[in-house]
């Protein structure tokens, strides 16, 4: 009977005559959809984050394992590959056992300790980032001229108690007498090398033998370690490739879509447990409401209006508290990632058709939640609700 | 029980043997062998104590509830064969409604809660828009066709639950109790308004437990214990004795 543009704007009038209904009502789907876009908003914010932190540090580095037989000049024929800007040999010697080190040139005193000394060359600094807070990297004269030097980590040098190379400090590793010459603060790659003793691959073969198997730390230049990582092998070892294995790290895409799916898992969870308090608030309201109208259920269905008329318009009542709830929750999750985005410092980034179809959301959970209480006020007899 | 004839008018309302009977442990009969007719135009009045069965008798004939057995025709259409859909088309067509409570929606103004009684109706909104204007006129509230219920009192609102229901242009209004909640004054002057705003060819059938009002009805019907009667019964003269029981 009644047209559905009749209906839309009784449920308008409805919804805006009683506004203390309205926002009770729209309070569950306010929240449901302010934390799903909010959610929605971190979680694109954070793997922007979390993927722009992953290529700066680890997408443009190749390690590669294999023999002990892996030189410096296997290392500067990868360092002629385009697409490598640095590459340095390095190996742990003894597998990571940990070797008597003492301070000064004898091989027992009060500082004695066990320590890890991790093998360099000198082009492995740049490779792994290392920074020196006192002294001087050795460097490829050490090697040629056979010199006994060697670098502290800040956590090795802590240990053994020595707080600058000035003075040249020396030290004991397993019967060999090193010079300090510099101790290492920090290294983006190789920080366990920071809690040990690192020396020239010469002295390294002195102390335990050439038998550890090595490593090469190669950067290269964005997107080109995935290339470098399959190139690589054959420069190193041009006869037996296969002994050599490249480490590459995760292609940035693919990483960004894990990052983003682990992620969405969570938001998808929230989301949901959001939109179904949304849902419950939603029809616990509308129920309540039909109860308290049910003499204006009785009126309309004495004045004409059908089963039909009546269902649609609780359900569009409903619908109509759905999107005002959208509404408000898309722009409260919109301002509230904003907020949280710029105080963590990140770029804030928000899905804009979600955005855009939250408010669309908030009318299916209408929809949905309005239509038990709907059918419940279709079925109201006109004559029992006027007695009431 | 039959019906008093009036020849000219023709029947709008006929009734057959018609009953109520609401299930339960026992079976309540609310209304039993109804027999009469309601002609166009026709002003008639039901009386009846409380819990005899008038309002269940106004409720059959506005279609708000139905009969369990019998024979009721509107305009000779027996209701019992129609769908609920038709019912509720018959009614808004046929029916005005003025209650003892006015049933005005709070949120809406005087002139919203008259139109709203034609909404269900296809009708353009200016002339919906007009119709609740004539009908305020013709109640005196248009001046207050924008007030809220809230803001209007319980006489004011019964004259606008009556421009809701004159806005409908019923063929047969029916009032149940339409000044039960009013003053003696008040309880005047919306009467009046209700008599006096009728056209001719509309038939008004109300329940009243007021013997003035009675009275003043060319036409009563009398309820007792579900069982209509033609005429006043025992309660016109029951109040005009010493100790005689007020319907």
């Amino acid at each position: 009977m009644s047209g559905l543009g009749s209906a839309l704007s009784e449920a308008v009038t409805s919804i805006v005559r009683q506004p203390v209904r309205t926002l009770l009502c729209a309070l569950g789907t306010v929240v449901a959809v302010g934390a799903f876009t909010t959610t929605n908003g971190l979680t694109e914010s954070a793997s922007n984050a979390v993927s722009a932190s992953f290529n700066e540090l680890r997408a443009t580095t190749v390690e590669f394992q294999g023999p002990s037989t892996l030189s410096e000049a296997n290392v500067a024929q990868l360092a002629r590959l385009r697409g490598v800007t640095r590459a340095g040999l390095v190996w742990d010697l003894d597998q990571q056992q940990p070797l008597s080190v003492v301070v000064g040139p004898t091989t027992t005193g009060p500082s004695q300790t066990q320590l890890s000394v991790t093998a360099m060359s000198p082009s492995a600094f740049p490779a792994i980032g290392a920074v020196l807070s006192s002294g001087r990297f050795y460097d490829p004269g050490a090697d040629l001229h056979h010199q006994m030097v060697a670098l502290l980590g800040s956590g090795a040098a802590s240990q053994l108690g020595i707080n600058s190379s000035l003075g040249d400090p020396a030290i004991n590793v397993s019967g060999v007498v090193l010079t300090v010459v510099g101790i290492v603060s920090s290294s983006q790659q190789e920080s366990q090398a920071l809690l040990g003793v690192i020396v020239p691959p010469y002295v390294a073969g002195v102390i335990t033998g050439n038998h550890d198997p090595r490593r090469v730390i190669a950067r290269t230049a964005p997107g080109a370690a995935q290339l470098i990582g399959r190139q690589g092998p054959m420069e190193l070892d041009p006869y037996q490739p296969g002994l050599v294995t490249a480490e590459v790290p995760p292609n940035p895409s693919t990483l960004r879509s894990q990052v983003q799916a682990s992620l969405s898992t969570l938001l998808h969870v929230l989301s949901l447990a959001g939109l179904g308090i949304g849902f419950l608030v939603i029809a616990a309201v509308t129920i309540m409401s039909v109860a308290q109208r049910r003499s204006e259920i009785g009126l309309r269905r004495a004045v004409g209006y059908g089963r039909l008329e009546i269902a649609r318009l609780i359900v569009l009542e409903a619908a109509g508290v759905g999107m005002l709830g959208g509404i408000l929750g898309a722009s409260i999750g919109v301002l509230a990632t904003a907020a949280i985005a710029s105080n963590d410092h990140w770029t804030p980034v928000m899905n804009t058709t979600l955005v855009l179809a939250a408010p669309f959301l908030g009318v299916a959970v209408g929809v949905l939640a309005g239509s038990y209480p709907a059918i419940r006020a279709a079925r109201i007899t006109p004559m029992a609700a006027l007695r009431s | 029980m039959s019906a008093a004839p009036a020849p000219a008018e023709p029947e709008v309302l006929t009734l057959t043997d018609v009953g109520r009977t609401y299930p339960g442990s026992p079976p309540v009969q609310a209304l039993r062998d109804v027999t009469f007719s309601v002609q166009s135009g026709e002003v008639l009045g039901i009386i009846g104590r409380s819990g005899s069965g008038k309002s269940t008798l106004l409720n059959v004939l506005g279609l708000l509830d139905l009969p369990t057995s019998g024979d009721y025709r509107v305009e000779g259409e027996r209701v019992g064969s129609l769908s609920d859909r038709e019912q509720t088309a018959l009614r808004a067509r046929f029916f005005g409604f003025v209650f003892q409570e006015s049933f005005l929606l709070p949120s809406l103004s005087a002139q919203e809660n008259v139109e709203l009684g034609l909404r269900p109706r296809r009708m353009a909104p200016s002339q919906r828009r007009q119709r609740a204007i004539d009908a305020l006129e013709q109640v005196g509230l248009w001046h207050r066709r924008r007030f809220l219920p809230g803001k209007m009192s319980g006489g004011e609102c019964q004259r606008v639950a009556i421009a809701r229901a004159l806005a409908q242009r019923p063929r047969v209004l029916l009032c149940d109790e339409p000044t039960g909640n009013l003053d003696e004054r008040t309880s005047s002057e919306v009467l009046q308004t209700l008599i006096d705003n009728q056209p001719p060819e509309v038939a008004v059938v109300m329940v009243t437990h007021d013997m003035g009002i009675a009275r003043t009805l060319p036409r009563l019907l009398s309820v007792r214990d579900g069982v209509v009667s033609e005429g006043p019964g025992e309660f016109l003269d029951a109040e005009t004795q010493p100790g005689g029981e007020r319907p």
